[in-house]
């Protein structure tokens, strides 16, 4: 079975860098990393992605707005929104529409952000594996 | 009691004006100075059957004459009217005719203030109706028709005159120190409101603040765990290309862990440059410095919409309260990011006036409509909905850089398009410069 790949979007470097490193040295996964949300809706659209883990506020687009974009698509992959301030009213309104997704906040810590990774790449491993029944 | 002269109110005037007398001119020099005598007046005026002031006499005066020799015999049993001299001169107790001098008259009309009697002599005498020196007249006060009301005499119509002035200095130091202590009160109201409003900006900026702090912080916390698993990877028996890997994590780590603390050190300072307490004297500063920490401060209300491009004069010392300057940029720009709720530009210039920093913020919004410029400053105006804004940003401002810095703040429209805020601040004096210097590095650094 070839290894999930995981989106990081973040506008800022510091971050991407940081949980790129994180997520390679811990888990047998591939990490996509992009500072910009257009960009990330790019990747997204290309649908090799198994997980998107993405920050709330950005430039262009915000969180909620790459998480709509992925729905428009079809997609329905798991999203971890990971923010630095999580009373984001949009989100909570938002909720019932956008699907799978989780908030953490940062300052995150690295073993509870691994181990929901792992939870929801598992989540969609078996979602796949049902939707790939004949 | 009599008040002739309208002026009860002021001072206590009952131990100053005469008894008022009903004399009238059938009466005897005897009745008269009995009844003198029997209800203590020291003088006495004469009136005619109409009410009308026809002369004037004193006790003393007409003591004099009674207890002269055949004095009782000669005047007692004469009426009044032919004792009396119609002069306000007190000693001119003589037998001059009636209409050689006639006492002062006034009008309350005329009397109703104390200048006012003064201005009346003044003019008596420049028209040749009285002597020059009238120190020792006596004044009989009446009402506009001529009625008699009372009377007084120069001295101690000055002494009164000397009580009102003491009682018009005591209130008008009564009054001094009651405009002080309102004063005092305003200035400690004022000072109050800035700050309220400081505060309730900085409530609005906490979220943002919240998130700029806590991706920093994430990735200090962050690569503090990797760091410490890097080391636990670090065995023996790895490979050299792993060993390699690894230390190149760890150095990686260790500058996304410095990088990151640095992040978080310069929003604490911005921080605590708009939150200082600015009661004290003012400090020098760089205005550069508080245009950038305000940024900060911003940055993560405008990263999502607003583009900002500055244009930064270096050196722009100015002597300010660094906490009110950065609540000033606050507002300024806080209504430039809401003036553009779709997006758009900020740009912030800040240039060498001839003797004051220019700082120019303009936005890319709708701008100003023109009616409501004059008003924009104005205490309470806001064009915001219910609860966006208090409508005190702006009057605060211009409170904040008018008063308390000597500036000068205008809103304009850019012809094409969006608002100008212009804020002038004087430039600091070289000594001053010079004498701050050290000062700005302790107060900037944290």
């Amino acid at each position: 079975m070839s290894r999930p790949t995981l989106l990081v979007v973040d506008d800022e470097p510091l971050v991407t860098q940081m949980l790129s490193i994180l997520l390679e040295l811990n888990l047998e996964i591939n990490v996509v990393t992009t500072n910009s949300s257009l960009h990330a809706r790019d990747i997204l659209r290309q649908g090799n992605i198994s997980l998107l883990l993405t920050d709330y506020l950005m430039p262009d687009l915000n969180g909620i707005n790459l998480i709509r974009a992925l729905r428009d698509e079809g997609s329905a992959i798991p999203v971890i929104v990971l923010t630095g301030y999580c009373d984001e009213p949009e989100l909570a309104a938002n909720a019932a529409v956008l699907g799978p997704f989780e908030v953490i906040v940062k300052p995150w810590n690295n073993e509870y952000l691994l181990q929901r990774i792992s939870a929801w790449l598992e989540h969609a491993a078996t979602v796949q594996g049902i939707n790939s029944k004949p | 009691m009599n008040d002739p002269l309208g002026h009860g109110n002021c001072v206590e005037w009952s131990d100053h004006i005469y008894h008022r007398a009903h004399f009238d001119q059938k009466q005897t020099v005897e009745e008269v100075h009995s009844k003198m005598l029997s209800l203590g007046i020291d003088y006495a005026a004469e009136i005619d059957e109409e009410n009308i002031p026809v002369g004037l006499i004193s006790l003393k005066r007409l003591s004099a004459a009674l207890s002269a020799r055949y004095g009782q015999a000669l005047f007692a049993k004469k009426m009044i009217g032919e004792a009396m001299v119609p002069s306000a001169v007190l000693g001119y107790m003589t037998h001059m005719p009636r209409d050689h001098q006639t006492p002062i008259v006034i009008p309350i009309s005329h009397a109703t203030v104390f200048n006012s009697v003064l201005d009346f002599f003044t003019a008596q005498a420049c028209l040749g109706r009285r002597p020059p020196d009238h120190t020792f007249d006596d004044i009989i006060v009446t009402s506009d028709d001529g009625t008699y009301e009372g009377m007084i005499s120069m001295p101690d119509f000055m002494k009164l005159q000397m009580s009102v002035l003491h009682w018009q200095q005591r209130e008008l130091r009564q009054h001094n120190e009651d405009m002080n202590r309102t004063l005092s009160q305003l200035s400690q109201a004022q000072a109050e409101l800035v700050n309220s409003a400081k505060m309730a900006a900085l409530g609005e900026l906490v979220a943002g603040i919240a998130h700029e702090m806590n991706t920093p912080l994430g990735v200090l916390i962050s690569s503090h765990d990797m760091i410490e698993k890097i080391f636990d990877l670090l065995t023996p028996d790895i490979t050299p290309e792993r060993r390699a890997q690894l230390n190149h994590h760890l150095r990686t780590n260790i500058d996304l862990g410095r990088e990151a603390s640095e992040r978080v050190t310069q929003i604490i300072r911005s921080l605590r440059t708009f939150g200082r307490d600015d009661q004290q004297e003012q400090l020098m500063a760089s205005l550069v410095d508080l245009i950038e920490s305000t940024l900060v401060l911003l940055a993560n209300k405008f990263k999502s919409s607003i583009a900002v491009h500055t244009d930064l004069v270096e050196g722009a010392q100015v002597l300010c309260y660094p906490g009110q300057i950065s609540q000033v940029l606050v507002n300024v720009l806080t209504n430039a990011f809401q003036a553009m709720q779709g997006g758009g530009d900020i740009y912030i210039d800040l240039h060498r006036g001839m003797d004051r920093w220019e700082l120019a913020i303009r936005d890319t919004g709708s701008g100003i409509p023109v009616h409501l410029i004059e008003r924009i400053f104005d205490p309470g105006f806001t064009t915001k909905g219910v609860g966006v804004g208090t409508g005190l940003g702006l009057s605060i401002s211009k409170k904040i850089i008018e008063q308390n810095h000597g500036g000068r703040i205008v809103a304009s429209n850019h012809p094409l398009g969006g608002a100008v805020f212009l804020i002038e601040l004087p430039m600091a004096p070289r000594e001053s410069v010079e004498h701050h210097s050290s000062e700005i590095a302790s107060n900037f650094s944290v």
